[in-house]
C-alpha cells in the first residue's frame, strides 16, 4: 500500500490530535502542518496566564519541544495558506509554494469576532486569540491603569482576570444579562461574577462598547450602548468567536456556520477532512451539526480525523459542552445542557454563603446536563453519566444532599462501571 | 494496564488507604511526622467515597483510552512506558479539564499546589501504599483492560 | 438514690505527639469511645464506654494508643473483687440477668495445664515428621463390634457412614446469629481447605452456604431452627444439640432485633421475633425419645450420614454419654464449661458444668468399660486453646477436637466479651451491616486455614516426639501422659499417673 501525504492546515488541539491518531495507525506516512502562527504548538486557554505572566511560552507549550522531530512530522511554521484546491489537491501558500496532498485536514481554528467601533487610531485595543496577542497584551498592560473588556464570555472574564492580576482597574461589558452565558447557567454566572466583583471587578451586563475616545491617537475611553463612558486605555476585544473557513467557502466546501462535517469528520469534498474550533460536527445530546469550541472537543475530533485519514475505522459519536474554570479562585464546572427545556427537569441546589451551587437536568431519567460550582471534586463523574445515557432518576434524591459519587449508582451500574 | 479493584463489599470506609498514599507520598517514613497536623498533606491518590454503611475507595483506572489525558490541556497528563497515566506537575496547570472528563471522579485538584492529583500506582514500590494498608484486603491490584 | 458510679474498665492513652486526627479510632470504635473534637482539632477519649477490645489501637496507623485497665481501682479485696462490685452494681440499677458473651473467665484450674507429654529418649525412637509419614486422618462414626474379610481379603463387614477429617480438629457450633454470614463463609471455606468440618449451631444453614455441605456438620437444636430437609440432605453429618458448655440447662436466645430478613429466611422465624431456644428439646425427655429423634434423622437422610448428639459436660456425663451411644448416635460431642456463647446468663456461664478434661476421661474410661467405646466417636471442645491441648484430649480418649473460640481469635477477636450488645468492633459477633464487612472471609479463612495448619505440624512433631506416626496411636493412650499438681481422686478420674512415676 502506498504512503498517504497527509497535510493539515493548523497546528493547536485538532491538529495534534490528528497527528497522533494518524501515527498510531501509519510510522511512515508523511505529515505536514501548516500553521500561520510561528510557535510550537500551544495550549490557547491558557493565554491569559501568558498575559499576566503567570506561564512563559515553555509553560503554555502542549507537547514536547522535539514533537514534530519525534513524530515525524514536516512542520511549516509561520507559513499562511492562501488557498486549497480540493481537485488538484492541493495547498497554496502566502508566497506561492503549492503543497499537494493525498488527505487534508482543515484545523484553522476560530478567529475572534471584531465589532465595528468605527475607530481610525490603532494602539490600545486588540482581541485575545493568540499567544502574540497574550504577549503584546501583556506588554501594553504594563504601561496602561483603565482596562475595559467587551465580553463577559470565557475569554473575556479570563482576561479580565489576568489583567486584575497585574493591578489594572478592569470593568467587563457583556451584552447577555449575565456572564457566560454560553458556558454557565444563571445559578453559576451570578456566584462567578460575585466572586469577580469582591475582588475588584466591575461588571456591567446588558451592555456593549460601541465606540472609542482617543486624544493624540491614545486611547482614553470608550462609550457604551446606553451612552456611559469608562475611562480605558486598554481594551480588550472578547465578543465571541467564529470558525476560520475562509479556505474552505473559497473552495465551495458545504458551510453553514462551521465547515460541515459527517460523522467521520469528513466535509463535502472529498480527502479532505476538517476538526476543531473550524468544523460543524456532531453534538452528541441533539444529534445535530453544531459549532463546539472547545479544547477537548477539538482534539477528540482532530483524532477521529487523523484516523479516518489513515484508514482506521471508528466513528465519532458526537461532541459534548464542556467547561472548567477557575476565576479568583472559585471553581466552576459544566457539561451539556445548561437548562431544562420542554418536558425535562432541573435539580439544583445553592448555598451562596460558601458559594457552593450544584444542578442536573434531566431528559426524563436521562442526564443530559450539569453544572456546579466551588464543590467541582468527581464532576466527571456526571459527564461519565451523561455519555453512558444510563437512567439517572436516582440524581433527584442525591442532588439536594449532596455531590454525586460513584456510590450513587445503582449497584449493578457500578458494577459494571468498575469492571470496565 | 493495571489498576487497584476495590471490593465495595468489604470496604470498612476506614481510610487508611488515603492515609497510607498521603504518607507514601510524603517522603517521610514515619507515618506520625509525615502527617502530623500543621504540616501540608499531599493530596491522596485514592479516596474514599461513603454512602450509609457502605463505602468504597476510587482511584484511576490507568484507561487505555483515558479521557483526562486526550483532554489535557498541556499534554501534561502522560503515559508511562510501562502503560500507567501520570500527572507531570510541573506541566500541569490546573485547569481541572481532566476532572470534568473523568468517569470514575478519580481525579482531583491539589488544593495545595493547585495542579491535578491521582493515583500512580507507586512506581518502585513492591505493592501500592493504599493496597498494604488495608486492614481488610477490600483494595487488589488487578490487570484491566478498561 | 442516686446512680451508681462504676470507673471505667479501661483508660485509653493516646501520644497525642503522633496523633494524625485521622479519626480512625473513631470510625472504628463502635462502642462510642472515640470522638473528635472539630473546633479544638484533637480526639478525645469517653472511657466510660471503652470495652477493650482494642480495634482502635489495632487500627491506629501511628501507633498512638494503648488501651490498659483502668486507672481508677477499688481498694483490693480478694473477696468482694472489681468483678463482684461491678456486677452488683449493675444489677441494682437495671434488676436483670447479668449477660456475658464468649467463654468463662474465671480462674477455675486449667487441667490441661496440669498434664504433660511423654517423649522418645532411647528406646522406641523419635520420629521426625519432616521425614518420614506421619497420619494424622480422623474418621468420626459408629465402629462395628468386629470386622469380617471375604475370601477374597476384601471388607465384608458393612460400615456405617464415617467423617473424614485429614486432623482430628473441627470447628465447633457458633449460629449464623451469633456470628455473621462472613464469619460462617470464612470458616465454611477453612473447612474445606483444610478438609475438615464446620458446625452450623443452632442458626440453620444460610442458602449461599449450601455448597460447603459436604463440609459441615448441621445441627437440630431444640429451637429446630432452619431445620427441614435440604437442610439435613445437604450435611455431611446431623448434630442434634442437647446442651452446651457456655450455658448448659438452658435454652438460647437471639433478639428479635437481630433476626434480619437473612436471618428469618434461614432460621424459618418471623423477621423481628426473638430466637428463642427452649431449654430441653421437647420431644425428648427420656433416652428412648433420643433413641427415636437419632432413628427418625437416619431414616430421613437415609442412613447415609453419621447422627451424632452434644452434651454439656455435667455431673452425670459418663452415665449419659453411655445411654447415647446406646440409643443409637454416631459419635458425641462434649462441650466443656470453657466454652464460649454469643450470649449467656453471666451466673451460669461461670458457675454451670465441669472442665472438659474430668468429662472427657470420665465418659472414654466408662464406655470402655462397657465395651461400648467403638459404637461411637468422642469429640471434645470448651476451651481447647492449641495444638498440645488437642493432643493431650487425643491421649485421654478424645476421638476429634471442636474449636470455636480459638477460631474466633485467629479472625480477630479480643474477648472483650461483649458480644450480646451486637456491636463487636472486630465485625464477627454482630449482623449490623456496618460491622459485618469487616471480616472478609478471604482472609480469615487464611487465618483460620494458617492457624489449624500450624497446630497439624505441632500435632506431628508432638507425636513424632513420642515415637507416634498415627494418631490412632495416641488415641486414649494416657500412658503417655503425666499430671503434676493433682491429687489422687484427680487423677483417678483422670486416669493418669503423677510425673515420676
Amino acid at each position: 500500500m502506498r504512503q498517504l501525504h497527509h497535510v493539515i492546515v493548523g497546528n493547536s488541539a485538532a491538529a495534534i490530535g490528528a497527528v497522533e491518531a494518524i501515527r498510531a495507525i501509519s510510522g511512515s506516512d508523511p505529515i505536514t502542518i501548516i500553521s500561520a502562527e510561528p510557535q510550537h504548538c500551544y495550549c490557547r486557554p491558557l493565554i491569559p496566564e501568558l498575559l499576566c505572566g503567570r506561564l512563559d511560552g515553555e509553560g503554555t507549550c502542549y507537547r514536547p519541544a522535539d514533537f514534530y522531530q519525534a513524530q515525524g512530522v514536516r512542520a511549516l511554521l509561520g507559513r499562511a495558506a492562501v488557498a486549497i484546491d480540493p481537485e488538484l489537491r492541493g495547498v497554496t501558500l502566502e508566497g506561492g509554494d503549492f503543497v499537494p496532498y493525498d488527505c487534508l485536514l482543515l484545523a484553522t481554528g476560530s478567529q475572534p469576532i471584531i465589532p465595528d467601533l468605527a475607530d481610525q487610531g490603532s494602539g490600545g485595543i486588540s482581541t485575545l486569540n493568540s499567544a502574540a496577542d497574550a504577549l503584546a497584551l501583556g506588554r501594553a498592560a504594563r504601561q496602561a491603569r483603565w482596562a475595559v473588556v467587551a465580553g463577559g464570555g470565557l475569554v473575556g472574564m479570563k482576561a479580565a482576570e489576568a489583567l486584575h492580576r497585574l493591578g489594572l482597574q478592569v470593568t467587563v461589558v457583556e451584552l447577555a444579562p449575565r456572564i457566560l452565558a454560553s458556558a454557565f447557567d444563571l445559578g453559576a454566572s451570578s456566584l462567578l461574577a460575585r466572586q469577580a466583583q469582591e475582588a475588584g471587578v466591575r461588571i456591567i451586563t446588558d451592555n456593549s462598547v460601541v465606540a472609542v475616545q482617543r486624544r493624540s491617537h491614545v486611547l482614553q475611553s470608550v462609550r457604551l450602548a446606553d451612552s456611559t463612558e469608562l475611562p480605558a486605555d486598554l481594551l480588550v476585544l472578547a465578543v465571541g468567536v467564529r470558525p476560520q473557513a475562509d479556505l474552505a467557502a473559497a473552495a465551495g466546501l458545504a458551510m453553514d456556520r462551521g465547515i460541515l462535517v459527517d460523522s467521520r469528520m469528513q466535509t463535502s469534498a472529498p480527502a479532505v477532512w476538517a476538526a476543531g474550533d473550524v468544523a460543524q460536527g456532531l453534538d452528541f445530546l441533539s444529534g445535530e451539526r453544531r459549532v463546539l469550541p472547545l479544547w477537548p472537543v477539538a482534539h477528540a475530533q482532530g483524532r477521529v480525523a487523523g484516523t479516518a485519514m489513515a484508514g482506521g475505522p471508528g466513528a465519532y459519536a458526537g461532541g459534548l459542552s464542556m467547561n472548567s474554570l477557575t476565576l479568583f479562585g472559585l471553581s466552576a464546572m459544566s457539561v451539556g445542557r445548561l437548562g431544562a427545556e420542554a418536558g425535562e427537569t432541573e435539580v439544583a441546589y445553592a448555598e451562596p454563603s460558601r458559594p457552593a451551587y450544584r444542578k442536573v437536568v434531566l431528559s426524563g431519567e436521562r442526564l443530559v446536563g450539569a453544572v456546579a460550582v466551588g464543590e467541582v471534586d468527581r464532576f466527571g463523574i456526571l459527564t461519565g453519566l451523561i455519555l453512558e445515557q444510563h437512567p439517572c432518576g436516582f440524581l433527584r434524591d442525591i442532588i439536594p444532599r449532596q455531590s454525586p459519587g460513584l456510590l450513587h449508582l445503582p449497584h449493578k451500574q457500578r458494577e459494571e462501571k468498575l469492571k470496565k | 494496564m493495571p489498576a487497584i479493584a476495590a471490593d465495595e463489599e468489604y470496604c470498612m470506609g476506614c481510610r487508611l488507604c488515603e492515609i497510607a498514599c498521603m504518607a507514601q507520598r510524603s517522603g517521610i517514613s514515619d507515618l506520625a511526622k509525615a502527617l502530623r497536623p500543621g504540616r501540608p498533606r499531599p493530596q491522596p491518590g485514592t479516596r474514599v467515597e461513603t454512602e450509609g454503611v457502605r463505602a468504597v475507595s476510587i482511584s484511576c483506572r490507568h484507561c487505555q483510552q483515558a479521557p483526562c489525558l486526550l483532554a489535557c490541556l498541556t499534554g501534561a497528563m502522560q503515559r508511562t512506558q510501562d502503560g500507567r497515566v501520570v500527572v507531570d506537575r510541573d506541566r500541569c496547570a490546573g485547569c481541572g479539564t481532566c476532572v470534568l472528563v473523568c468517569p470514575y471522579g478519580a481525579v482531583a485538584i491539589s488544593p495545595e499546589r493547585k495542579v491535578a492529583s491521582k493515583c500512580d500506582l507507586c512506581p518502585g514500590w513492591e505493592q501500592p501504599a493504599c493496597v498494604a494498608a488495608c486492614p481488610n484486603r477490600a483494595l487488589r491490584v488487578v490487570e484491566e483492560s478498561p | 438514690m442516686i446512680r451508681s458510679y462504676l470507673p471505667p474498665r479501661f483508660q485509653v492513652q493516646r501520644d497525642e505527639g503522633r496523633c494524625i486526627r485521622c479519626r480512625v479510632c473513631e470510625n472504628q470504635c463502635s462502642f462510642q469511645a472515640q470522638h473528635y473534637d472539630e473546633e479544638d482539632d484533637r480526639l478525645v477519649a469517653q472511657e466510660a464506654n471503652c470495652v477493650g477490645c482494642h480495634r482502635c489501637e489495632a487500627l491506629c496507623p501511628t501507633g498512638a494508643l494503648r488501651i490498659s485497665p483502668g486507672a481508677s481501682a477499688y481498694r483490693e479485696h480478694a473477696n468482694w473483687t472489681d468483678r463482684e462490685i461491678r456486677n452488683l452494681n449493675r444489677q441494682a440499677e437495671t434488676g436483670g440477668v447479668l449477660l456475658s458473651g464468649m467463654g468463662s473467665d474465671r480462674p477455675y484450674p486449667i487441667y490441661w495445664d496440669h498434664l504433660l507429654l511423654d517423649a522418645s529418649q532411647v528406646t522406641n525412637p523419635a520420629i521426625d515428621p519432616l521425614r518420614e509419614p506421619m497420619e494424622l486422618r480422623t474418621y468420626l462414626g459408629r465402629r462395628p463390634d468386629a470386622l469380617e474379610l471375604a475370601p477374597d481379603g476384601r471388607l465384608a463387614t458393612a460400615l456405617e457412614p464415617q467423617l473424614t477429617l485429614e486432623l482430628p480438629v473441627m470447628f465447633s457450633a457458633i449460629s449464623y446469629g451469633a456470628i455473621n454470614l462472613n464469619v460462617c463463609r470464612a470458616l465454611a471455606q477453612a473447612a474445606v481447605t483444610l478438609d475438615t468440618y464446620c458446625n452450623t449451631g443452632e442458626g440453620g444453614l444460610h442458602q449461599s452456604l449450601y455448597g460447603y455441605g459436604p463440609h459441615t456438620i448441621v445441627q437440630v437444636a431444640s429451637g429446630r431452627f432452619g431445620v427441614h430437609l435440604d437442610y439435613l440432605e445437604a450435611a455431611a453429618a446431623i448434630e442434634i444439640k442437647i446442651g452446651q458448655g457456655a450455658k448448659p440447662g438452658i435454652g438460647g436466645h437471639l433478639p428479635g432485633e437481630k433476626v434480619n430478613e437473612a436471618i428469618s429466611h434461614t432460621r424459618m422465624i418471623p423477621v423481628g421475633s426473638d430466637a428463642l431456644s427452649p431449654a430441653p428439646q421437647h420431644d425428648i425427655y427420656s433416652i428412648e425419645d433420643l433413641r427415636l429423634l437419632i432413628y427418625a434423622l437416619k431414616e430421613a437422610t437415609t442412613y447415609a450420614k453419621p447422627v451424632g448428639v452434644k452434651i454439656a459436660a455435667v455431673h452425670n456425663c459418663a452415665a449419659i454419654a453411655s445411654g447415647i451411644a446406646r440409643a443409637g448416635a454416631d459419635f458425641i460431642a462434649i462441650d466443656g464449661f470453657r466454652g464460649g456463647t454469643g450470649a449467656a446468663p453471666t451466673m451460669i456461664r461461670d458457675n454451670v458444668g465441669i472442665p472438659i478434661e474430668f468429662a472427657l476421661a470420665a465418659v472414654d474410661s466408662r464406655l470402655r468399660e462397657e465395651g461400648i467405646r467403638n459404637q461411637v466417636s468422642l469429640v471434645v471442645g470448651g476451651g481447647i486453646r492449641c495444638s498440645a491441648d488437642v493432643v493431650k484430649a487425643i491421649a485421654l480418649g478424645a476421638d476429634a477436637c471442636y474449636i470455636a473460640t480459638a477460631a474466633l481469635i485467629a479472625i480477630g477477636c479480643t474477648l472483650c466479651q461483649q458480644c450480646p450488645t451486637g456491636k463487636c468492633a472486630w465485625g464477627i459477633a454482630t449482623n449490623d451491616p456496618l460491622l459485618a464487612r469487616r471480616v472478609n472471609p478471604e482472609l480469615a479463612a487464611e487465618r483460620l486455614v494458617n492457624l489449624l495448619g500450624g497446630w497439624a505440624l505441632e500435632i506431628r512433631e508432638m507425636l513424632g516426639g513420642m515415637g507416634i506416626n498415627a494418631i490412632e496411636s495416641l488415641r486414649g493412650n494416657r500412658l503417655r501422659l503425666r499430671a503434676i499438681g493433682l491429687g489422687d481422686r484427680e487423677l483417678d478420674i483422670l486416669g493418669v499417673l503423677p510425673a515420676g512415676q
